[in-house]
């Protein structure tokens, strides 16, 4: 599953990505690591249970969940009873990110497919974002914004 | 009334002291010591409702004192506070029982919550209310969602039924000889009622595996079952017309709807507060209230990811459907949910919508 990380996140704009399974459950990731299983787990555990709950809603296959914010956008995409996450920029360029994600997708529902256990949970750096822009450091006891935490991990 | 006793251990005799003197302006009563050998002495020979102690001291640590307590007392509440708290050991005090972790320094505000919070819950206090101020759906969201480990009573007429709650989920429900699902479907259709939650109360055996939203959207879609047959024979009243009933704010988003209707690329629109009730749709086909559980929904869902990735506002959300596409506003009361036409660029109709919402809806 790395490698198919690897390839979403060279799509410029793209921070990283995570795979969880139909319970939620992170089973693959290549993001930042201010991101941690911590930060990750409640995104899992929230989108596993709105697909499902959709699916049940509306009775026919969920596509993409696409949520946009001040400070980045989180597209969810529905990969047979799992989900595939990718963490980008606000203004990333969505035609492009969508046909990797297409062919992204098919390989990683071959993936869920195979009898095998899932691989262990894959840590490791994501490319840099692009325009990073430094910021201070982060005062204690506030949680950081995305672009501190890029532009701290970007620092180390 | 018998003030509280809490326990409170440092090596540094300042903090002992400033935090003991917050607590005790607050109505506590507070022992302080400044070892954990000195802090096990006392709690093996007095009642504590409440122990506050420090992770990193020297001999007898914090994780040591929070074991050794829970041992004497395996219903201790222990907080444990520092200001060298790695991931492992936050983790290791969670797992052994402590309540809470805080950051040292200590916030007041924060440090007399905390206490509060834990007395209230160790004192088997309830919060209680009536179903007409909160659904039965908003308080499972928020009981799951705060993965709370708590019993729900919920009384309607003569009939009552319990729900339990852990780890984020439902896990147990019982209303008369029902249980699990069966149990839940039929009291999210009460909708008068007094209900009550007491934290931290396990439940007595797990009946329900399934996820609290797909159990939430399918009670939701079975009562819209319901409705329309008692619709079709009795001419009840829909949710719309009574919230239109309302009077002017009824009116006035109606009115929103209308408006947003006319928007190019929108062939659709249903608006519904924050409990997922329609207030207004403008829907040429399809089910208001189905299409108005997936805009709260996908507004909830927003909300837990904004939050957990500090990603900051919420500007706007899409979901594919089958063969439609739902954008999702969120304003502070109400949801918005537009069904979008096939060539439409959501974050261009977003703009035009948020242009409408901010002048004046």
């Amino acid at each position: 599953m790395e490698t198919i990380l690897k390839d979403i996140n060279a799509v410029v704009g793209v921070m990283g990505s995570f795979v969880c399974d139909g319970e939620g459950q992170i089973v693959a990731r290549l993001m930042l690591n201010v991101f941690d299983e911590d930060l990750l787990s409640p995104v899992g555990r929230t989108m596993a249970q709105t697909i499902a709950g959709l699916k049940i809603a509306q009775r026919c296959k969920i596509g993409d969940i696409d949520l946009v914010y001040d400070e980045g956008r989180l597209i969810v995409k529905s990969v047979d009873e799992g989900c595939l996450c990718i963490l980008c920029v606000k203004r990333v360029n969505t035609p492009l990110l969508n046909l990797t994600l297409n062919v992204a997708a098919k390989k990683l529902e071959e993936k869920f497919k195979e009898p095998e256990p899932a691989p262990p949970v894959v840590e490791a750096e994501a490319e840099p974002a692009p325009e990073p822009k430094p910021e201070p450091e982060p005062e204690p006891k506030r949680r950081m914004t995305l672009a501190e935490m890029m532009a701290s991990n970007l620092r180390r | 009334m018998v003030a509280k006793r809490i326990l409170l251990v440092d090596d540094e005799p300042n903090v002992v002291k400033s935090c003991a003197r917050m607590l005790e302006l607050e109505g506590f009563a507070v022992e302080g010591v400044t070892s954990g050998k000195e802090a096990l002495d006392l709690y093996r020979g007095e009642h504590f409702d409440l122990v506050l102690t420090d992770l990193k001291m020297p001999d007898v640590d914090g994780l040591e004192v929070l074991t050794a307590v829970r041992r004497l007392n395996p219903d201790a509440a222990v907080v444990i506070f520092t200001a060298y708290g790695t991931k492992e050991s936050v983790v290791e005090a969670l797992r052994l029982g402590a309540r809470e972790f805080l950051e040292k320094p200590l916030d007041t505000k924060t440090l007399i919550a905390t206490v509060r919070r834990i007395l209230d819950q160790k004192n088997g206090a309830t919060v209680w209310g009536n179903l007409r101020s909160m659904s039965l759906a908003s308080i499972f969201q928020i009981n799951c969602t705060e993965r709370n480990r708590a019993r729900l009573q919920v009384r309607h007429g003569e009939q009552e039924g319990s729900v339990y709650f852990a780890d984020g989920d439902i896990v147990h429900a019982e209303m008369g000889s029902q249980v699990a699902e069966e149990a839940i479907y039929e009291m999210l259709s009460w909708e008068e009622g007094d209900f009550e939650i007491e934290m931290d109360v396990p439940a007595p055996k797990r009946t329900v595996t399934a996820g609290w939203s797909g159990l939430l959207l399918e009670g939701m879609r079975l009562l819209d079952e319901q409705t329309a047959g008692l619709e079709e024979q009795e001419g009840t009243e829909t949710a719309v017309q009574a919230a239109e009933e309302k009077g002017a704010t009824g009116d006035m988003i109606k009115q929103l709807a209308r408006t947003l209707k006319q928007i190019e690329n929108i062939v659709g629109v249903v608006i519904t507060d924050r409990d997922g009730i329609v207030l207004a749709d403008e829907l040429e086909s399809g089910n208001p209230q189905k299409d108005g559980a997936i805009a709260v929904f996908v507004g909830n869902a927003a909300s837990v990811v904004g939050e957990s990735l500090a990603l900051g506002s919420f500007n706007w959300g899409t979901v594919d459907a089958g063969k439609e596409t739902m954008l999702v506003i969120e304003q502070p009361d109400y949801h918005v949910g537009l069904l979008l036409g096939e060539r439409a660029s959501p974050a261009m109709v977003a703009e035009s919508v948020k242009g409408i919402l901010g002048n004046g809806a």
